[in-house]
């Protein structure tokens, strides 16, 4: 019998692919959410996600950009 | 590009404002000759010239051409509102410039209350207000507080260009006009008038029936039409009002007010204005680093940007901010916003949507091949399919699809 999901796809470069794997296996979302890994690109994941996915991810930007001002006041 | 989950600000322009009308009311609207050339001139030109050639057919002529060229006559008080109604001449007579400043003076009081709602609900009408609500633009957090909160979309709304705003402004206020009382059919025809009125030229107000006379007060807070005072008897329609009918069509529009923004390649951003809309306008998006008397320093950096971005506010907006808003001086360069500018902006955006999500069901364990490739045949070619692997057997569609493709898997297996 065919399995049928509902959920969102994903479509994104592998780097965020990885990225969204290592929030999935660490449990920074509170639980996996990830219910099938498709490809190099494509991810399917749980419904309820969406805004906390995009909410970690702005985080991680920020932690790594360099943001040449601050270190210049300090 | 609008992906899940967020909404940008559309501007529904006249066409598809009258096309979402009850048939009824448009029949109406069209009873009347302004109505009739302001659609008139929005229309491709090919509609344009059949119109003209049908109307020039004498036989038959269909009655609803022939009615809407009868000057109207409407029920009710004697000599009905017309445009051509002649006064003595206005003793408090008002010169183009005290128009022109009143318009944006109360134009810009609408915009400021948007930009600093907690200032409290004295600076602008309770009309306003319930407009402003009634289109998005701002919330109330709590009940109980009268404090209110700007949305995404007010933001957007803010960005955009002042003939935009006003038409966006008016459709509101038209959805809530049946609420108050008000005839639709009444202020749309009202409205077409005016937008055809020569701008420094007072109208009289006779023959205007209660609920017209509430409408135009209304357009008087807005800053569309001025009138000295309520029993003055007569009106004047401001550029705002002019403008209604021309959002699309730009070259309708007089000269806006010169832009006074001068944007270097280094992100600096020169503005000579002692403007607090401008300056609360530019802190959306950039940071002010000096005030001058006559004169504010700002730069665009990654930070600003990312605030205006997750506010809701889209790249593309801040660039056409900027394009309009910018010094005369600065259209001697090839290109108005220096292109580094721009498309860093434009990048910024793109670093937040390294995603790109779609909802959908997945479909998976197929038991052979070819069940597998029949289904998404069809889902292909139904335009729903996106993603399938042949190797694993899984397939996507969007949600949209679901139903359909379970509607054919059903009867496939029978």
């Amino acid at each position: 019998m065919v399995n049928v999901i509902k959920g969102l796809l994903i479509k994104c470069d592998p780097v965020m692919k990885q990225f969204i794997l290592h929030l999935d296996d660490t449990l920074k979302l509170g639980s996996k959410f990830v219910l099938v890994d498709l490809d190099e690109c494509h991810l399917f994941v749980q419904q309820e996600v969406y805004n906390s996915l995009k909410n970690l991810i702005d985080e991680q930007y920020e932690k790594v950009y360099y943001n040449q001002k601050s270190s210049l006041d300090s | 590009m609008s992906f899940y989950g967020e909404k940008t600000l559309t501007c529904k322009n006249l066409l598809d404002y009258l096309k979402s009308l009850p048939r009824e009311t448009l029949d109406k609207l069209y009873n009347h000759p302004a109505t009739c050339l302001a659609v008139f001139r929005e229309l491709p030109e090919l509609s344009r010239h059949f119109i003209l050639r049908v109307f020039f057919v004498l036989k038959p002529i269909q009655h609803v051409t022939v009615a809407s060229w009868i000057p109207p006559h409407e029920p009710g008080k004697g000599k009905p509102w017309t445009m051509s109604a002649t006064l003595e001449s206005d003793p408090h007579q008002r010169d183009l410039d005290f128009l022109e400043k009143y318009a944006m003076d109360r134009w810009e009081s609408v915009l400021q209350f948007l930009v600093q709602p907690r200032q409290g609900a004295t600076a602008i009408s309770r009309d306003a207000m319930r407009t402003l609500l009634h289109a998005g633009l701002i919330e109330s957090d709590e009940s109980e507080s009268p404090n209110m909160q700007i949305t995404s979309s007010g933001f957007q709304f803010l960005l955009l260009d002042t003939a935009s705003q006003v038409w966006f402004f008016i459709l509101k206020y038209l959805e809530t006009v049946t609420e108050r009382g008000l005839s639709l059919v009444e202020c749309l025809t009202f409205l077409f008038k005016l937008s055809f009125s020569t701008l420094g030229k007072d109208y009289s107000m006779e023959g205007m029936d209660d609920r017209l006379l509430t409408f135009l007060q209304h357009l008087r807070e807005f800053g569309l039409v001025y009138l000295r005072k309520r029993s003055s008897g007569r009106f004047y329609p401001t550029r705002l009002a002019l403008n209604i009918t021309a959002g699309q069509n730009k070259d309708h529009i007089d000269a806006p007010k010169q832009g006074n923004l001068i944007i270097e390649t280094n992100y600096r951003i020169y503005a000579h204005t002692t403007s607090e809309l401008q300056i609360a306008l530019l802190n959306i998006f950039s940071e002010i680093e000096g005030r001058f008397p006559d004169m504010i320093v700002a730069t665009i950096t990654r930070g600003s940007v990312r605030s205006a971005l997750q506010k809701g506010i889209a790249a593309e907006q801040i660039i056409s901010f900027l394009r309009q808003h910018c010094h005369p001086q600065m259209y001697k360069q090839h290109s108005v916003v220096p292109r580094t500018v721009a498309d860093q902006i434009k990048l910024w955006e793109l670093e937040r949507e390294r995603l790109e999500i779609t909802e959908g069901v997945l479909y998976k364990d197929f038991m052979s091949v070819h069940d597998f490739s029949l289904l998404s045949n069809f889902a292909s070619s139904k335009g729903v399919l996106i993603y399938s692997d042949e190797k694993q057997r899984t397939m996507v569609v969007t949600k949209k699809g679901h139903p359909s493709i379970k509607q054919f898997w059903k009867e496939q297996s029978k």
